[in-house]
């Protein structure tokens, strides 16, 4: 049957330039340039965005706090050995975290032979005491990334339409226009 | 050495006091999940149903900015809808068999949106009385223990905010005009002030699910809480407005609480079942619209698999 909902593809945005990007939700699409696109559509219509990355889901390693507490690790990954290392983008979600907007932030990035390991070297390169609920691991080159050149026309659209904002309707000012002149008659 | 269920529960519940949020592939009870799934998809749906009685106005609104507004509100319904599918999608949920059920009529969605939309002011109406009843509910559910369904919260409460001031704007415009247009308004709030009080949910005693979201976290109030916020935030306005509300048991009590009269939960029940003034048209649109877009969704794919082969070669 063709009538598909497509892959799922996570989406990270970067509100402004120089903040770290994070995990605000998910998009289906055929391929990554059509998930750049809905993701632009349902993630950055208000108020600003400055770059966004779509990953498919199939490319995520993910682990809780508490699978991690259960893990038995292997002492030797040794086939994850043999393969040469690889970039890979790590994403975590503090334990005690009381942002409520945005789930996983990027964290930095290792050199490593799997997901597995690059969780392993993840765990000491970041630690920073902060208790960890959730980790992903993305290989880099599962990511693609919004156009630099094109912040200024692929976002637009977030900014210039204010009337998305609830500060463009001044209804405080308006009632007490109208209680001034019900007071008035 | 592997915990017994109880032990996973007391944890899962401990942590949930706790304030932390529960997240995909932590463990949860098979009912939380449930619950979840049952909650957000039905809320999903509701946000995509929604776009249909304000939609219809797009094409007739009074001037430019008024259609710019409109226009952006459905598209944010639009989005809303997809923040909600993704959050029940990390429950395990898929996207087609959500998209299936409301289809075939077999899901649920908010009864409000089975009533028609007679005239512009009932665009002001549900701007304020639906989407404000909407927004007492989703700010309740943002403190939600499920992390996606709590950001996801977030996000449309963020984004609600100006889809209830733009009702209000024109509410009161509507009161500083001409006795015709005053009139028209009044209709609208007549026949959106019982649907926007019911659409929170039964009353406590008839809620039997509450307890135990309550419990878990999933809801922070009760159904009869949110509506009295409600009533508490609305009443006064439109009163002070010169407005009328269509209710002759309501009234201020000594604790300043706004009560209202019995409601007819018999009229709810029928509109729930399917037999409400619109069910049929907003089910028969949304199933015109899905088929209307497979030929989107078919050049889409065309496209992706060309470009895929094309980089093949390359």
């Amino acid at each position: 049957m063709s009538d598909t909902q497509w892959p799922r593809f996570e989406v990270f945005q970067q509100d402004k330039p120089g903040q770290l990007h994070y995990n605000a939700g998910s998009v289906h699409a055929p391929d990554a340039e059509m998930a750049l696109l809905n993701a632009r559509d349902v993630f950055a219509r208000r108020p600003r965005c400055h770059s966004m990355w779509v990953v498919p889901v199939s490319a995520i390693s993910a682990w809780t706090y508490q699978e991690l507490v259960e893990r038995v690790w292997a002492a030797d990954g040794s086939g994850a050995a043999a393969a040469s290392p690889q970039p890979y983008a790590i994403f975590r979600k503090e334990l005690n975290s009381r942002n409520t907007l945005e789930h996983v932030i990027y964290t930095g990035e290792v050199a490593a032979a799997s997901p597995e390991d690059a969780l392993q070297q993840a765990r000491t390169a970041f630690d920073d005491g902060v208790p960890v609920a959730v980790w992903w691991v993305v290989p880099t080159w599962a990511i693609t990334r919004s156009d630099p050149e094109e912040v200024g026309s692929f976002y637009e659209p977030a900014l210039s339409k204010q009337y998305r904002q609830p500060n463009h309707y001044h209804t405080r000012a308006a009632l007490e226009h109208f209680r001034q002149t019900v007071k008035e008659a | 050495m592997s915990q017994t269920d109880e032990e996973k529960l007391a944890e899962f519940e401990a942590r949930i006091a706790r304030g932390e949020k529960i997240e995909p592939g932590d463990w949860m009870p098979d009912e939380y999940r449930r619950q979840l799934i049952r909650m957000i998809s039905q809320h999903a749906h509701s946000e995509v149903v929604g776009m249909l009685p304000e939609g219809a106005w797009i094409t007739r609104a009074p001037n430019l900015r008024r259609k710019m507004v409109l226009l952006a509100k459905v598209q944010d319904e639009a989005g809303h809808g997809q923040y909600l599918y993704h959050a029940a999608e990390t429950l395990g949920a898929t996207r087609e068999q959500m998209l299936a059920d409301l289809l075939s009529g077999k899901a649920k969605y908010s009864s409000v949106f089975n009533y028609p939309t007679l005239t512009w002011a009932d665009n002001a109406a549900i701007g304020l009385l639906v989407d404000g009843a909407a927004i007492k509910n989703q700010t309740m559910l943002a403190h939600c223990s499920y992390g996606p369904y709590s950001r996801a919260m977030v996000r449309i409460c963020i984004e609600e905010g100006f889809h209830k001031k733009q009702g209000l704007e024109m509410i009161i415009r509507y009161a500083q005009g001409t006795p015709v247009q005053r009139e028209m308004m009044q209709d609208a709030i007549n026949r959106w002030w019982w649907p926007s009080v019911k659409m929170i949910g039964p009353h406590d005693s008839d809620s039997p699910n509450t307890p135990v979201l309550k419990r878990w976290g999933v809801k922070t109030k009760t159904n009869d809480e949110v509506r009295q916020e409600f009533i508490n935030e609305m009443a006064p306005i439109l009163l002070e407005l010169g407005y009328t509300l269509p209710d002759p048991g309501l009234h201020q009590d000594e604790n300043g609480d706004w009560r209202h009269g019995p409601i007819d939960w018999d009229e709810f029940w029928q509109v729930v079942r399917g037999n409400g003034p619109c069910n049929k048209e907003r089910l028969a649109a949304r199933q015109k619209a899905h088929e209307d877009g497979l030929w989107v969704r078919e050049a889409v794919a065309a496209y992706a698999e060309k470009r895929q082969s094309v980089m093949a070669e390359g």
